[in-house]
């Protein structure tokens, strides 16, 4: 039986209003209440800290390192189910080519003080067994830009800001349960009809080639070509 | 023992129409005193039924269960589903030894999983024949290659790969004459899409590969066939590799010795096979009940080809538990039945012996049943009579009979002393143990 503090509870709950806290004034849960993933609506999210505009992108993700460190430690205890990094204003991804370049800042930064040791970023990135993780953790990466119209999956839904949403995997089982092996067909089947359904079909020709990272910045249409973001300058 | 005085019989406190229906929680039961295991014990021919409703969460059921001097016998749900390939130490692994009829000149090997990324090689199928330092035909991706086959010294790279956190199909066939190869892969959208509209048929499709591959070459009869390791030695554990394992799920493989048309393949897409097809060499499939016994399941043979689980690890084994098969035990003899059971829906099942031979009913309908292997019976569950557990599960309108008499029928709900009235009049009260519940709303 681990040992536990007489006060780590109520810790935790600070955090976790805290972290809730500043993911509601990124505004992110506009996007979580309105996009049209049937799980999103109940998803407990963390956000960064608020963006200091003096600090730069490399400035502010140091910032917020020792945070998204802390969200990975507690996640599983909290039931989180992702973790969101703000980046603030059109110019970190009014265009593709932002999106993707700020994306690949966001990741390899990560990566390069990964404290597993891991530094996912530095190796062979289009092979059918990667994916990003830090701390020991894998995570699934969405994005939401700007840039995206709001006919796209990604769709951001007037915000100017970037979302760059960490999601660990084990966050994945608890959304189908410990008797599912993968999100059973019924419920990708009501995700895809919804997202057609309101104009914002996306490609599943994406989904199933064999590398993670292809679906972390998606293309502006349908059929482009995947966005190699990790190449990005 | 004697009935007891109808007049003195406990009236129900709580009943509906059906009767209601028992609740198990992870592992409720409701049990007979042991001092009444003779008076319940059926001699002869019987019939134990209830309506049973398993869920996704139902591992093993127990619907009814009997042990004594007298009489042995279980009424069971055992969940068909898919087997989980852990990554890494200790090593996930089926290994058929010394297989029996492998095709030699030409095959078709199907497919069903969902692969997880781990390694940069996954190996999902392997055959060595023993002496040999490597496979004598093995089904591999790699991250430059896609799906490899490789056949003696052979190997035919397709740069098509898996698709990562979904389940598909497929399937490979190969004739030594021509040395042809064709590789199937469902059509993943048409699959997700036809759970919402019955209109749209999930189908395999035209090969999305051909081509060419040890020509002229014999396979072998006699190996070690394992699903998800590369062998460096046939059949040595410690010489498996687990860099370049399965990580993911599997939950049916088939191996056939001829070459099977597209047609005859989304033909038997979707089906359960008896075993005993034309061609079929083995089939398997994984059930709780098997792989509580570190055995998988061949629809061709008990006692042949016979694929030994490793590392089946804690529960659940069995994921994706959507369908369930009937298991009757009486004695030292068992059936089962193909999934007839569904998760989630209610189903009266009915299983006892009738002039000597079991037989199981579901729905009022006499289920094809194919016998167990013994080795896989349960032992030594104690002096008992249950109902249940059938975890997660609902159980209700339990009923024994021999003939035309009626042993015990719990059909109308609990006793003022809360235990499951009998109500046929023989007194066979059941106390609720272990969290089983009776709920009066709930009902077939």
């Amino acid at each position: 039986m681990t040992a536990r503090s007489a006060s780590e509870p109520s810790v935790l709950e600070a955090w976790h209003g805290e972290a809730t806290t500043w993911a509601a004034a990124a505004r992110l849960v506009v996007i979580q209440q309105q996009t049209h993933c049937i799980f999103a609506p109940a998803a407990r999210l963390w956000g960064s800290p608020p963006w200091q505009p003096a600090l730069g992108l490399a400035g502010n993700l140091e910032h917020c390192l020792p945070h998204f460190i802390r969200f990975v430690d507690v996640a599983r205890e909290l039931r989180l189910d992702g973790y969101a990094i703000t980046l603030p204003g059109a110019e970190h991804g009014a265009t593709l080519a932002l999106l993707a370049r700020h994306t690949r800042g966001v990741l390899e930064f990560l990566s390069d003080r990964d404290p597993a040791g891991d530094h996912c970023m530095r190796r062979p990135i289009e092979s059918p067994e990667w994916v990003f993780s830090f701390g020991g953790e894998p995570f699934f990466i969405n994005t939401f830009a700007p840039c995206y119209p709001s006919g796209h999956s990604r769709y951001g839904f007037g915000a100017d800001d970037v979302f760059v949403l960490l999601q660990p995997r084990h966050s994945f089982a608890r959304a189908y349960g410990k008797a599912a092996s993968v999100v059973p067909n019924v419920a990708r089947a009501r995700i895809r009809s919804d997202y057609a359904a309101h104009g914002r079909r996306y490609s599943t020709a994406i989904s199933t080639v064999p590398f993670e990272a292809h679906r972390i910045v998606r293309p502006l249409q349908i059929d482009d070509p995947p966005v190699r973001f990790w190449e990005a300058g | 023992m004697t009935a007891p005085d109808p007049a003195e019989r406990p009236e129900p406190i709580a009943a509906s129409e059906h009767g209601g229906a028992l609740s198990c929680g992870d592992a409720g039961i409701a049990r007979l005193g042991a001092a009444q295991l003779a008076a319940i014990a059926p001699r002869g021919d019987f019939t134990a039924e209830a309506w049973v409703r398993p869920t996704i969460s139902t591992t093993l059921g127990d619907v009814v269960v009997h042990d004594s001097a007298h009489a042995r016998y279980a009424l069971q749900l055992d969940p068909l589903g898919s087997l989980q390939f852990r990554a890494g130490l200790p090593r996930s692994f089926m290994m058929v030894p010394y297989f029996e009829g492998f095709p030699a000149a030409r095959w078709t090997i199907e497919l069903a999983l969902c692969p997880f990324r781990a390694n940069r090689a996954s190996t999902l199928l392997s055959y060595t024949l023993p002496g040999d330092s490597r496979p004598a035909l093995a089904i591999f991706e790699e991250r430059d290659r896609g799906l490899v086959v490789r056949i003696g010294d052979d190997e035919l790279a397709t740069r098509r790969y898996m698709d990562y956190c979904q389940w598909q199909h497929l399937a490979l066939t190969w004739d030594a004459e021509t040395g042809a190869l064709a590789m199937f892969h469902d059509d993943r959208d048409r699959t997700v899409a036809a759970v919402l509209d019955p209109a749209i048929s999930a189908s395999l499709g035209e090969p999305v590969f051909h081509g060419h591959v040890a020509r002229g070459h014999r396979v072998r009869d006699g190996g070690f066939l394992v699903l998800g390791m590369d062998q460096r030695r046939a059949g040595d554990i410690a010489a498996f590799a687990p860099e370049t394992a399965f990580f993911g799920f599997m939950s049916r493989i088939r191996i056939w010795d001829h070459v099977r048309a597209r047609r005859d393949l989304e033909a038997d897409q979707g089906r359960w096979l008896r075993g005993d097809e034309p061609g079929l060499v083995a089939c398997y499939r994984f059930s709780a009940l098997a792989a509580a016994r570190g055995e998988s399941v061949n629809a061709c043979a008990n006692d042949r080809n016979i694929g030994q689980l490793g590392n089946a690890g804690a529960e659940p084994v069995i994921h994706d538990r959507h369908h369930f098969r009937a298991v009757l035990t009486v004695r030292d003899a068992a059936i089962a039945t193909g999934p007839v059971l569904t998760a989630g829906r209610w189903a009266r099942i009915a299983g006892g012996v009738r002039d000597g031979k079991l037989e199981l009913d579901i729905d009022g309908r006499r289920e094809p049943a194919a016998p167990l292997p013994s080795r896989l019976l349960a032992r030594d569950v104690g002096r008992v009579f249950r109902i249940g557990p059938v975890p997660a599960g609902l159980i209700a309108g339990v009923r024994l009979r021999t003939g035309a008499h009626v042993l015990a029928c719990y059909d109308q709900g609990v006793t003022s002393a809360g235990e499951l009235l009998d109500s046929s009049g023989n007194g066979h009260h059941l106390a609720l143990c272990e969290g089983m519940r009776y709920m009066p709303s709930h009902a077939p």
